[in-house]
Order: C-alpha cells, then structure tokens, then sequence
C-alpha cells in the first residue's frame, strides 16, 4: 500500500467531494423532490425558482412554502386529496435553464404541473412549454398580466396576484392618500422598474389604471435599471435630478434591498414620497435594513407576515419561522398557495388525477382560503382570465419590533378587495 | 507712510495678478487635458461594448445549425429546436432585449423579443450605422413606456449589398450609454450620448427632461459614426461657487487694499494734525516762550509725547525761572553788600551827625527838620537791611511754632496801624495750630502780608481777616483784604524783587517773604480778582509730634 500523508490525503477528499458536488449539481442530473415518491405520487409537479442570485431569498423561501403546503395537505388527513411529488429546480433567473427544465420535467419526468417562476419573462417562456405539452402552470410568484392577457392558454392558472391587479389597487391608494395634493396640481410621478417585460408591464397597468381613475399625473421620467443592477446611485441621482412628487418602483427582492440600501444615504426619501405596489412590502426587505429601514414609504407584497391577523396567517408565519428560524418573504406564500390549489383542484375534480381536463374546469371555478385571505374573505380563481382574485393590501412603513430582526413594518393599512380594483376596469370596458 | 505703503502695495497687486492669471491658465490646461483622457477612455469603453456584441453575435452566426437555417430556410419555415436553444441561449445576456433574425429567403424579419419594446418604432425610420464588420439599426429612442434599444446585426454571407440574411441583437441602449457613467460629476458634469437622432440620451438610458446648450459642453470625436458623448455642463453648481471664491477674494484683497490706502491717509493726516502744533510749540519753547502751553490732544503715542514735552516745557520755565532768580539774587547780593558798606557807613556818621546837632538846637523848626532827617536816614537804613535780607536771606531753623500765638502777636502789633488807618483787622478764632518751622520768620512772613492788606486799603478804609487751618499735612494761614485787589497781569510779579504797586514800596516786601516761606519748605499763593480784594495764603508744613522731624 503506497503511504500518504495526512494533507493529502484531505485534498484527495475534497477534490472529490468537490467532483461529486458538480457532479450532481448538473441539471441533467437526479433532481430535488418533496413529498410522495416516484411510485406512490398521484400528480407530479415540477417546481421552477431561481434558488441563487439576488432573487434567490424568494425561491428558497418558496421551497419552504411548498414543504409547509405537502406538510398542511398531510395533516387535513383527507383521503380524496392527491399525493402530490414536488420537484424543484433552480432556473438561476435565465429563459434558458428555466426552458431546459420545465422540458425536462414534462418530458422526462412526466409532471403535469409546472409550478412557480418569479421572472416574468422567464415565465412567459415556460408557459409556452406548458401551453405545448398540454401541461398545468400554476405560476406563483411573477405578476405580469400578459401571462393571464395575451401569453393565455387553459392550463395557465395564477394563485397570486397580477400586476395590473396591484397596480390597480395602487392608483386607488394614489387617488386617496394624495387627494388633497391632486385637487391642487397634477401629481409628478417618476418610475423605476426592472429593464424586463414585468417592470414594463408594471408601469403599463399603472398608468392605465389612473387614466381609468381620471387622476391628475404627469410623469416626470421613466428609468429602466437591468436586473441585478450593481449600483443604483445614478438612477438614484436621476430620480433627485427629475423632483418627482412620487416614486413608483417596482424592483423586487434583492434588487430592491440593494436599492433601498443605497437610496437611504441620499435625500430622496426626502424629496419625494415613495412607493411600491408590487413586492416592495416583503418581510426580507425590512429584516435587511433593520432599524436603516425608512418610516412613511408606502408598500405593498403578495403576503404579510403582520396581516391579516387571522389563526391561518399566524400559523403559517410561526410555523415558516420555526422551522426555518426566520420570517418568510411573500414567494412562500405564493407557492404554499399554489401546491394547495393544485391539490385543492384535484380533489374538487373528483379523484381521477389523470383527467385532466376535470382538474382544469375545477381549477376555474377553485375557492380556497390562504394566508393572505382577511376574515370573511376567500380566494377565487377568475374562470375567465384564471387569475386568482385576492384582497391586496397597501401599508406604510412604520416602526413594529415584533418581527425581529426587522425593526419596521407595514401599518396604516388601506384594503382593496377584488370588487374595489376590478370596478375600475369594468366601468370603461 | 502713505507714498511708502502705495510702493509696497503697487508690486504685490502686480504679482498677484500675475498669479492668478498663470493659476486660471494653469487649471484650464489640467482640466482641459483630463477631460479629454477621460473622453477618450469612454470612447474606447463604447466601442469594446460594441465589439463585444459584435464578437457574441459572430459566435451566434457561426453555430452550423444558425447559419444553415439562415441560409437554406424556405419562407416561413420554423426555426428547429437547437436553433431556437441557440436564440434562446443569447437572450440570457443582461444586456440584450431579444433576438431578431432574417433568414435569406424570408420577406421580413422573425422578432424574438418583447413587445411592448416595439412600441411606437417606425424601423424603416431607425438610422443605419456601420460598426467593423455589423451594422447598427436604430436606436429606437426611450419613451415613457418603455427604454430605448438598438440592433446590432451582422450577416454571414456579407453586408454590402443589402443582405439576403442575417441575424441581429437586440441591444438594451442603457447597457450601452452606462459605459460613459463615470463621466459624470454629480452637479458638475452630466455624461450624455448623442445617437443620429442628435438625441442626448443619459447614462442611464433616458431622454434628459432639460437639455439647454451651454458654451461649456464638451463634444467628443464619433466614436461610431453618427454617435459622439457630450459632457453637459450643469451650470457651474461646484467651479460657480469656486470662480465666485476667486472672484469674491480678488475683489476683497481690492477691496482691502483700497481701505488700506484710505486708512494710512487718514491716519496720515491725523498725525500730521497732532505732530505740527507740537513741532510748533517745541519751535516756540526753542525760542523762548515757556509760558504758552503745548497742544496736548494727540492719541496714543503722540498724546505721551506731546504730554512730555509739555512737562519738558512746564520744567524748563521752571529751571530757568529759578536760574534767572539765583542770577538776579547774586548781583543782589553783590550789588546789597556794595551798597550797605557804601550808604550804610556814611548814613551812620549823617545820623550821629544829625542827632548830635539836634540836642544843640533851639529852634523847634530846625529840629523839627533833623528828626525828620534822622527817620529819613533809619528808613534807607531799613531798605538797605531788606536788601541785605533778600540777598542773604538767614537760614530757617525749625522748631514747633504755635501759629495761633503768632497770628495773635501780629494782630496786636498790627492792631494799633490798621485802627490808624480806620481798618478793622480780624483774626477766626481756631482750636491750637502747630507749625514745624522758623517762629521769627513765621512772625516776619505773617506781619508783612498784614501791613501790606493794610497798606493796600490806606484812606479807603475795610477789613483784613486773618485765617488758620490744617487741611492734610499743612498749615494754612491767610490773610485776606477787601480793599481793590490786584489785576491778573500783576499777579504773577508779586513775588519778583522790586515789583511794588505802591508809590513808596520798596518791592522787597513779597519777595523776602515767598523766599522765607521756601526756606521753611511752604510757599504763598495769591489769589485776586481785581477790584475784589487779595488773598494771601501762607503754607507751612504741620508739626507732627515727632522729634526725628527734619530740621528745615
């Protein structure tokens, strides 16, 4: 046996740990599941979240999610509803990757659900494979309204939120907080959002729904920083440059807390008011910037972890946090929702988990309470669009420690219910 | 001082402007050649952006599957999965929007991109810029809905003529204006790109809201055709407040210098105003005149010395008062004991002579004549005695003198004359009053200033009043008349030898009686206005019950 020293003999095992970890970190490798396995799982569901990269809070926490869902679906003990096998995969926030595996999960891997996405473009490129393959995507956490508009197709169900649904509840909030500002002069808006097709389509909803509301705007400038963008202090200038009354922004997870980060130590929070409809409002952006974290910004998300004060919010958010030892941002939510509504889905749809088309016409006409759902209040798929119709609610940042290490939260609550935002589309249409 | 500080003034106001002059220059050089290093680095980081794009898109077109799609596809055909793999592969770039792609045999163009970034685009409008081996369409400038892009596109079988096919990316223009970012001097300079259009777009990709021209922009070369940075000048918010620091500084040291000017003239003057009358008064002492007084007003240092040589001038009338005095004392003296040995022998023979025949005489008349003789030849006698007296004054010897008793003494010697005379002469009653002094010379000093009160209201009648008092370490004895007084030009020669304002005075009087008053260290004053009345008041130092006092 030739002899080998200590020192080397760890280098060998790195060296092959490391080969092994590449090994199985290829995508055409065995991939991460949850739930049922291989043999025993009635439905398949491969989940797509970037799980690095500023976004990757949002996916890790959505695996979370989806682990708090299989674990909610087991404990209702119910015998109709569908073991459900979950697979994960990271799409690194790249169309490619994110393609190559949402076919590889219909492909090869037989799921008829394709589940998540945080990217809009990156979504509207795997629900052209879901819509090709005849397969479910239940999109989670991107927002465009184009998914539910023009990228439609029947297998397409959205269980959070769209953005011409939070941008409509903004131009309401705009139209209130700053009534007596509007009845004096017309309001100067600048919009920074995300060089992609969402933060268009952001900016498009929002402009549409305060023409819709007669709101008296102008628009100071429109700024358009890629994602990932390392340093906003020229857009930030530019923003100070324009003197907007208001800030519309539509960044989301670490883009956003690296855009908050570095607009704190400049003046325009006290220049301009701000705001954000969309994801502004995520737990991950207050437990960031602590108490850095500036009072009197207004923020919306998909979920928040002090509202509504409701038994099924609480458990979710002191279930995620015992679990995981932190609070969750809004994709857990969204993916909790969307394993529960495919399971929901397929147990309204009569127990044949292979018929499909069963399970689509009762997704159309799916009721669910969530998380995010105030007393009185359930979740409703829009058989139409199949788009989810849920309450959004708007906050300010106040001070709220009950949150550690977040020192600020969202108060001063303003709620728009479903009926509120879809008036003002309706009314013209 | 004023010609002085203008020739110390004049070669720093030269020098400084010559500085500043040189500084001016010298920052424009440095700034001017620091903004075109800085230019032509942004310069070569736009073309590398584009080259970088232009090597992606060659990689794009040299795939076999690309180009064989592109080169043999029949109208309409579908791009097969790898191609569209390969499209979908260059769209993960942060810095491209999409793909759009011209197969040969295609009427128009396949779009892989977004739609909402078509929006109000006329491509036929875009401009065309060649870049190396590609072309560049557009850009297709930012709106309020959406940013600005460009296509960089290149074909595999050549550009020239308008190609058959091609492949071109859809470039995010932001990607390509952030590369001129650090440019930018926040509130100074703000980096700008100029496209075809002669559109500026800003680093970070938007059409700026106020674009006003300034002389001071700065304009690159083309770093493409058609395509050049512009250094907007934002209206000097930094160098403004510098070059009003500069200015404000030139005009303080102006400014200063001016007040400098003003002041040293001004203090020029005021010392010329000061410094003449003393000149004046030391012209005036330098000839004699002791008497009138130095102008005294000046500030500061002038006023010190004008107040010295006011004292010089108050010490030298003193000092050659007294010398004239110890001159005039001398030949008196000379001229006293000449006189007393010459008068004083043959007045005593004229006298025993005189006496001698008067007890001969018979007749009354003749007798009467020689007695009056005899007291004729006592009074020069006296005189020549005073003269004696003043040219030889005896020494003091002090002792404690009861004032009271002497002023006592000398009224009742007096009493009888001033009766005489139908003069009233009172002496204010005061507690005991001790002198430390001659008594003799008291004695003398007091009578001669009571006889010559009384003299003074000879046929006009009046009173004399003799006052005593002690005010701090002095005793004052005063004698004070109401008869006519003694004008103010006569006042000061009192004392002087054979001054006399009375037909058969000697003028000896006073001035023996001021010397003993010296010799006993206290000295008169006299007070007057004429027609009013003379005061004298003798001062004599107090006795002050301590046997170490000093012998006079």
């Amino acid at each position: 046996m030739i002899p080998i020293s200590h020192d080397r003999f760890i280098s060998i095992l790195v060296g092959i740990c490391l080969v092994v970890l590449v090994t199985f970190a290829m995508p055409s490798k065995a991939l991460e599941s949850l739930g049922a396995s291989e043999d025993t799982a009635d439905i398949i569901v491969g989940c797509l979240y970037p799980m690095s990269g500023r976004a990757g809070v949002l996916g890790r926490d959505s695996v979370v999610g989806i682990r708090l869902a299989l674990q909610y679906i087991e404990q209702q003990g119910l015998a109709t509803l569908p073991r459900l096998r979950v697979l994960l995969g990271d799409t690194k926030s790249k169309r490619s990757t994110a393609v190559t595996i949402a076919k590889r999960f219909v492909e090869e891997e037989q799921a008829s659900f394709l589940c998540g996405v945080v990217n809009s473009s990156v979504a509207i490129q795997v629900t052209e494979i879901a819509a090709s393959a005849n397969a479910f995507f239940v999109g989670t956490d991107h927002a465009s309204s184009r998914l539910t508009d023009e990228f439609f197709h029947d297998r397409y169900f959205r269980v959070t939120n769209d953005t011409r649904q939070s941008m409509t509840a903004g131009a309401l909030f705009i139209r209130d907080y700053f009534d007596d500002h509007l009845k004096k002069k017309p309001l100067r808006i600048s919009y920074l959002g995300p060089d992609y097709e969402y933060g268009y389509q952001v900016w498009a909803d929002f402009r549409e729904a305060l023409d819709r509301l007669g709101v008296n705007y102008e628009i100071a400038g429109a700024l358009w920083p890629r994602l990932s963008e390392p340093d906003y202090s020229h857009y930030i200038n530019e923003l100070i440059r324009q003197e907007p009354d208001l800030v519309v922004n539509s960044l989301w997870g670490g883009d956003f807390v690296a855009f908050v980060t570095q607009a704190t130590d400049t003046r325009l929070f006290d220049v301009s008011r701000f705001a954000n409809f969309e994801k502004g409002g995520d737990y991950e952006i207050f437990a960031h910037l602590g108490d850095r974290m500036p009072l009197g910004l207004l923020l919306a998300s998909r979920h928040h972890n002090n509202w509504p004060e409701t038994d099924f919010n609480r458990w979710f958010v002191q279930e995620f946090q015992r679990q995981t030892g932190y609070y969750p941002s809004s994709g857990a939510q969204g993916a909790f929702t969307g394993i529960l509504a495919i399971a929901e889905a397929a147990r309204q749809a009569g127990g044949n988990y292979k018929d499909l088309e069963g399970i689509e016409r009762a997704f159309e006409q799916l009721s669910l309470t969530t998380p995010e759902d105030p007393p009185g209040f359930q979740s409703s798929m829009d058989p139409v669009t199949h788009q989810i119709r849920q309450v959004m609610a708007i906050g300010e940042t106040v001070k709220d420690p009950r949150y550690p290490p977040a020192k600020v939260m969202l108060g001063n609550w303003r709620i728009y219910y479903p009926t509120d935002y879809e008036q003002v589309h309706s009314a013209t249409e | 001082m004023f010609s002085a500080l203008l020739i110390a003034l004049v070669p720093l106001v030269v020098l400084a402007f010559m500085y500043d002059t040189q500084y001016v220059k010298a920052l424009e050089k440095v700034t001017e050649s620091r903004t075109n290093a800085r230019l032509a680095g942004a310069e070569n980081l736009l073309r590398t952006f584009l080259q970088e794009r232009i090597y992606e898109l060659e990689a794009l077109a040299d795939i076999p599957e690309v180009f064989d799609w592109l080169t043999t596809a029949r109208p309409n055909e579908e791009p097969s999965a790898e191609v569209m793999a390969q499209l979908r592969q260059a769209l993960d770039s942060p810095h491209l929007y999409g793909v759009v792609v011209k197969p040969s045999k295609f009427e128009v163009p396949l779009w892989y991109l977004t739609q909402t970034l078509l929006n109000q685009v006329e491509l036929d409008e875009l401009p065309l810029t060649p870049f190396t081996n590609g072309e560049i369409i557009g850009p297709a400038l930012p709106t309020d809905s959406r940013p600005g892009w460009f296509i960089l596109r290149l074909s595999p079988t050549g550009l020239n003529p308008a190609p058959d096919a091609w492949v071109g990316l859809v470039v995010r223009l932001a990607s390509l204006t952030d590369q001129v970012k650090d440019l930018s001097l926040t509130g100074l300079q703000s980096p700008l790109v100029v496209t075809p259009q002669s559109v500026p777009i800003t680093a970070v990709g938007n059409i700026p809201g106020k674009t006003s021209h300034s002389a001071k922009d700065i304009n690159s070369n083309d770093f493409i055709e058609g395509w050049h940075i512009r250094l907007q000048w934002l209206g000097d918010p930094l160098l403004g407040p510098l070059e009003s620091a500069r200015f404000g500084l030139i005009l303080l040291a102006s400014g200063a210098a001016l007040a400098v000017i003003l002041l040293s003239r001004h203090l020029s003057k005021r010392l010329e105003k000061q410094v003449t009358p003393l000149i004046e008064g030391a012209d005036r002492v330098a000839g004699g005149d002791f008497d009138t007084p130095l102008h005294t007003d000046g500030t500061a240092e002038i006023g010190y010395l004008a107040f010295a040589l006011e004292r010089m001038r108050l010490r030298l009338r003193r000092l050659v008062k007294s010398m004239v005095d110890v001159e005039r004392r001398a030949i008196l003296g000379q001229f006293s004991a000449g006189v007393a040995h010459e008068i004083r022998n043959p007045l005593a023979t004229i006298k025993t002579t005189i006496q001698a025949l008067s007890r001969k005489e018979s007749d009354p008349k003749r007798q009467k004549l020689m007695e009056s003789v005899d007291h004729e030849i006592d009074r020069v006698n006296d005189v020549v005695q005073l003269l004696l007296d003043y040219a030889r004054p005896r020494e003091a010897k002090a002792s404690k003198v009861n004032i009271i008793d002497v002023v006592e003494t000398v009224k009742i010697l007096a009493d009888a004359v001033a009766h005489r005379h139908g003069i009233e002469l009172v002496q204010v009653e005061h507690e005991p009053l001790y002198a430390w002094a001659d008594s003799s010379q008291v004695r003398q000093i007091v009578m001669n200033l009571v006889m010559n009160a009384i003299q003074a209201m000879e046929g006009i009648g009046g009173r004399v009043t003799i006052r005593t008092k002690q005010q701090g370490l002095a005793v004052y004895v005063s004698v004070t008349d109401n008869g006519p007084g003694v004008s103010a030009d006569h006042l000061s020669h009192l004392t002087e030898p054979f001054f006399t304002t009375k037909t058969n005075g000697t003028g000896l009087g006073l001035a023996i009686c001021r010397q003993l008053a010296q010799a006993n260290q206290g000295n008169l004053r006299f007070q007057s206005v004429s027609g009013e009345g003379l005061k004298v008041t003798l001062k004599l130092p107090l006795y002050l019950n301590n046997e170490n006092q000093g012998t006079v």
